[in-house]
């Protein structure tokens, strides 16, 4: 038996014409076991569309069994099988068989050697979700290099891969796709990037860096780039290695403040007015760069940074209100929704309420008149 | 690759979102992404994909197969889509043009016109092309056919790339028109520009034969290459000969130097140009 056929809808297709099967006993012993390679063989020959789609609902709704599972590994090595891409798709699609390390090896085995673009990418998309597929982000061919991309999981094994595939242009469909998966990644990968983009920045022209760079969170970036937290300490006695470090960091740092100046997004504005409020230091060393990124910045902010402020107004002094009042009034159209602009006249008015003399400086703030 | 045409394709609303997603399961019968995953595949909002798939899901395209969806048997006898008032005054028939893969949908929309004469295209003084995004030909007229090279049944983005190495579709993410020109396999001027179609986003290729120009241009240089040669011949080596003898006069030097006047009055009488003047006889008086 070559299929597991527990689940069958009654209503499948191989089950259709009853009364003539009654009358024919045999072809319906044979509908009742439907074969495999015969199925692949109709998907993959030149009946009718309407055949063919059939026998490929059919493929997709049974589960091969073991060794239903070898035979279509059978017609995938066979390279002069005219039915290996279905059965490539086939294998594919049920891919539960993929459990074990040494399957996955065999699929690699196959997709490194395949010639046939269509069927390598196939093998690519059998891989998908699996660290293995990183080294087809480097394949000469544009489809398959796009279905490593779409089956790329980006986590720390995978992630090298994916900034040296976007650093080296990786096409633009494939660029694309990586791009929105380095966007969507975890924050905590940000470090990583950081470290390994320092590693390579060196080849690397600022184009391609900044690319990379405006995909990355933002928050992670100012903080590892833009603060410095992630820099290399200065010493008298640095090596030479350690010298041409701290020179790419401080390209990097360059091109992040500009890129982040550019095109702060919400995201960041509410980072930095947090840390600015919650740090003195930090809201001095970056006064300037926060106000010009309020000033650039196209998104909307919500109603998160305005409970971040309120937030901070308890146990805080009369000069961090004031900052706040300053940098809330600075914010002025870019709060999106009439709920969130109310919410902030009201925390204003809060604020007044604190003391007379705070009450006259925000006074002053919103006629302009400091 | 899989090498069944799909005899309709989808209407508007999104109608370029549909076809590509449909070229997607024509690639791999077996797709089984989300709408997330398909929305990444397709570069699309999230909101589009899901409306999208669901548009094909009602016109009859995909059915619901296990995990995921499927190519419906029999998608021939899917139904149209009928265009929205608010979509174009593109006629209902568009949606189920036949077509070889995808429709003839600009065809279509010419169909009872002035221009629809099934020799019209033909008779154009240039070679005709129009793409679709997923790079099915919409419209195809001989001339671009034999100025390719290619039957023109089987001339498609593809074909088009594997002979211009310049791929269409790259053409609709630039506003601009695009133009390059190609000698082989004849000198042709091809210009790219990207068009909005009633059945979605095309690429329209006209080619220009220039093979009359190219040959101008040939005849052109290997004119100049010979006056450059002449002018080295005639003035340069001459000039150089006076100005060695300027540098340190001596009697050998002076009767080269003659030699080398007379030459350049050669050269220049030859030419039509006089030297020394409007009257050489008077200056030589003098």
């Amino acid at each position: 038996m070559v299929f597991d056929v527990r689940h069958l809808h009654p209503g499948d297709p191989g089950e259709e014409g009853s009364a003539q099967d009654q009358e024919h006993p045999e072809p319906a012993a044979e509908e009742s076991h439907p074969d495999l390679e015969a199925l692949v063989a109709a998907a993959a020959g030149a009946g009718s569309p309407a055949e063919r789609m059939g026998a490929v609902a059919r493929l997709r709704v049974l589960v091969p069994t073991e060794e239903g599972i070898e035979r279509l590994c059978r017609i995938v090595e066979d390279p002069a099988d005219c039915r290996r891409l279905v059965a490539i798709q086939v294998l594919g699609f049920h891919r539960q068989w993929l459990f074990s390390r040494s399957s996955v090896q065999r699929v690699l085995g196959w997709a490194r050697a395949e010639t046939d673009p269509a069927a390598a990418a196939s093998l690519v998309w059998v891989l998908r979700h699996r660290d293995v597929v990183q080294e087809f982000l480097r394949h000469p061919a544009a489809s398959v290099v796009r279905e490593a991309a779409l089956g790329l999981p980006v986590n720390p094994e995978t992630l090298e891969a994916l900034l040296d595939a976007l650093l080296a242009g990786a096409g633009p469909e494939a660029g694309r796709i990586l791009a929105a998966k380095l966007t969507g990644m975890h924050p905590n990968l940000a470090p990583r990037s950081v470290d390994h983009l320092l590693r390579v920045s060196a080849s690397t022209d600022d184009q391609a860096l900044g690319k990379v760079l405006s995909r990355l969170p933002q928050p992670s970036v100012f903080d590892l780039l833009v603060d410095g937290r992630g820099r290399t300490a200065w010493t008298l006695d640095a090596k030479p290695g350690e010298s041409r470090r701290k020179q790419e960091e401080r390209r990097m740092s360059r091109l992040a403040a500009e890129l982040l100046q550019q095109r702060p997004g919400a995201d960041l504005i509410r980072f930095l007015v947090n840390r600015s409020v919650a740090d003195e230091a930090f809201g001095r060393r970056h006064a300037a760069f926060l106000e010009k990124a309020m000033g650039n910045t196209r998104e909307k902010i919500g109603a998160d940074v305005l409970d971040d402020l309120e937030r901070l107004t308890v146990g805080a002094s009369e000069d961090r209100v004031e900052l706040m009042a300053r940098l809330l009034m600075s914010l002025g159209d870019k709060i999106s929704g009439e709920d969130s602009r109310s919410q902030a006249s009201d925390l204003i008015e809060k604020w007044k309420g604190i003391s007379p003399a705070l009450k006259l400086k925000i006074f002053h703030l919103q006629q302009g008149l400091t | 690759m899989y090498d069944w045409d799909i005899p309709v394709v989808p209407g508007p609303p999104m109608a370029d979102l549909k076809r590509r997603m449909l070229e997607e399961w024509r690639r791999n019968p077996f797709l089984d992404d989300d709408v997330k995953a398909l929305g990444l595949r397709l570069g699309s909002p999230e909101t589009d994909t899901a409306a999208a798939l669901a548009g094909l899901r009602e016109a009859g395209f995909l059915e619901a197969a296990g995990a995921g969806y499927v190519l419906r048997p029999g998608a021939d006898e899917a139904p149209a889509v009928k265009v929205p008032a608010n979509e174009g005054p593109a006629p209902a028939e568009v949606d189920a043009a036949p077509a070889r893969g995808f429709p003839h949908a600009l065809t279509e929309l010419i169909a009872g016109g002035p221009l629809d004469d099934p020799g019209i295209l033909d008779a154009l003084p240039f070679g005709l092309l129009v793409l679709h995004s997923s790079g099915a030909a919409e419209v195809v007229n001989h001339r671009a056919a034999e100025m390719l090279g290619v039957p023109l049944a089987d001339l498609d983005g593809k074909a088009f790339e594997r002979i211009a190495g310049v791929d269409p579709v790259a053409a609709l993410d630039n506003g601009e028109p695009h133009s390059f020109s190609l000698i082989e396999p004849s000198a042709l001027e091809i210009t790219l520009h990207r068009r909005e179609l009633p059945s979605g986003t095309a690429v329209l290729i006209l080619l220009r034969d220039v093979s009359l120009l190219e040959e101008v241009s040939h005849i052109q240089a290997e004119a100049q290459e010979e006056l450059y040669g002449r002018l080295r011949e005639g003035l340069v080596q001459p000039l150089a000969a006076i100005e060695e003898f300027l540098e340190d006069p001596g009697r050998d030097g002076l009767v080269r130097s003659r030699l080398a006047m007379e030459q350049i009055n050669g050269f220049l009488k030859e030419f039509f140009l006089q030297g020394g003047g409007a009257n050489p006889a008077a200056a030589r008086g003098r």
